[in-house]
């Protein structure tokens, strides 16, 4: 076992740097936030790692608005990504709640989306969201970049994204106005992991009350291993037509019973389907209630 | 591992092994004692610091993520012997009970009320909700940062 004392600390300035690092060390550690890291090395968990590899400085700090799409680096953290404008419109509105459902701002001023991504945690606010408003991860390692849309990775990272491979970017499609999004969450206590969270993102064909969804994207997290889509009630509520409260209660349905769920300390199965359910009407009547109040689609 | 730092405007360098938080290294190595250790896990917010001038906490801060970067703890706020407004707001609205958490709670308020001048009743609520006050003093505490923000000087930030 590796002598704590001996664990090196390298600072890469590139991507480049840090793959050769990577590369050449025998078992490295990608370290960002780096919150859980003096925990671990009081346990001895660190045991076997050669090198702690802290890739703040690596130059993924950025918010890039492009044409069709929005980048950002997976180094942005969240209070940074609360103060964007674009987090402001309507089809963003699921990203803002989750990260403002993260409430220390001491927490919000070291988290980083790409970690939050990268730890594969089902309780975790912000993954839900980026689910639902159809991110696309890139991932680099020292074989290459790759490019995943997050609701085919997000089943393989659950759990912690392996060592060597980083995230480098998220990227999100730019809605028009007609697409709105919303979160909901469910926690035992005010800063507690989230037992039950619903992110919904829907785009309209006219005002919600009175016109039919043309897309739906309804994705859960807290109640199973990983975050997960329910494609069963986004197929429902594209078909629906008008939304009414019948429709409300369908898909509520819809998600409680697909929903793969583990029951664990927080809640039983049956507790967290319940939850599910209650949830997703939340969301989607907060959806609702923004449309009658005026909001532009 | 050496690291170079600012703490509360003073450049130090300390040896620090790389797993160390930056809580342990205030409190061990540079015998800075106002910052508190609580939870351990970022959980209560008395090991609260300013980095940078935003809010973090120490314990779950790696110490050599603080290279070249500004460090304020409770000891940075008084200036020639005279207490920063907040911590003169604390005293005179009784806003300690135990003590304990007023180190972190103060520079959170520290860091709403340099970017929010005058924040709102919620505003503040929600900058010290990762501080626990275990002796739950928190209505004393959320008028001290209303009364600090009142007093503070029109004219500075």
């Amino acid at each position: 076992m590796t002598s704590l004392t001996s664990i090196k600390y390298i600072v890469p300035k590139s991507v480049e740097e840090l793959l050769a690092v990577i590369g050449s060390e025998e078992n490295p550690r990608i370290v960002a936030g780096n919150t859980l890291l003096n925990e671990l090395g009081k346990r001895n968990l660190l045991g076997g790692v050669t090198a702690l590899i802290d890739i703040n400085e690596l130059p993924l700090d950025y918010v890039k608005l492009g044409e069709d799409s929005i980048t950002l680096g997976s180094l942005v953290t969240f209070t940074r990504l609360l103060r964007e404008d674009f987090i402001n419109r309507p089809a963003y509105s699921a990203l803002k709640e989750a990260l403002s459902a993260v409430h220390p701002i001491q927490v919000r001023n070291a988290a980083t989306i790409g970690g939050c991504i990268g730890a594969g945690l089902p309780f975790l606010d912000v993954p839900p969201a980026l689910l639902c408003l159809d991110a696309v991860i890139q991932i680099t390692t020292c074989d290459g970049t790759q490019t995943n849309e997050y609701s085919k990775l997000a089943s393989d990272i659950a759990g912690g994204i392996p060592a060597g491979q980083l995230i480098t970017k998220i990227q999100l499609p730019k809605y028009n106005d007609r697409t709105r999004s919303a979160y909901s969450r469910f926690s035992l206590t005010g800063m507690g992991e989230s037992v039950a969270s619903v992110a919904i993102r829907l785009t309209l064909d006219g005002s919600l009350a009175h016109s039919h969804c043309t897309q739906a994207c309804v994705a859960i997290g807290g109640a199973g291993i990983d975050t997960q889509r329910i494609s069963e009630a986004e197929t429902f509520l594209t078909n629906s037509g008008h939304t009414t409260t019948d429709v409300l209660q369908h898909t509520s349905d819809l998600v409680a019973k697909e929903a793969h769920i583990v029951p664990d300390l927080n809640g039983s199965a049956e507790f967290k389907r319940k939850i599910l359910s209650v949830q997703t009407k939340r969301t989607l009547s907060k959806l609702l209630a923004a449309d009658s109040r005026g909001a532009k689609l | 591992m050496k690291l170079d730092f600012t703490l509360n405007g003073e450049s130090v360098s300390v040896e620090a092994p790389p797993y160390a938080s930056l809580l342990s290294v205030l409190r061990d190595r540079l015998s800075v004692r106002s910052t508190k250790q609580g939870c351990d896990y970022g959980g209560c917010g008395a090991c609260t610091v300013l980095i940078d001038g935003k809010a973090r906490y120490s314990c779950m801060t790696s110490a050599l993520r603080v290279k070249r970067k500004s460090v304020t703890t409770l000891e940075g706020l008084a200036k020639n012997g005279v207490l920063d407004p907040l911590q003169q707001a604390f005293n005179e609205k009784w806003a300690a009970q135990c003590g304990f958490c007023s180190a972190g709670m103060i520079l959170s308020a520290k860091a709403l009320l340099d970017e929010t001048k005058y924040p709102s009743e919620s505003e503040i609520r929600e900058a010290i909700v990762g501080n626990l006050c275990v002796c739950t003093g928190y209505q004393k505490i959320v008028e001290a940062i209303q009364s600090a923000s009142i007093n503070s000087p029109k004219t500075s930030k």
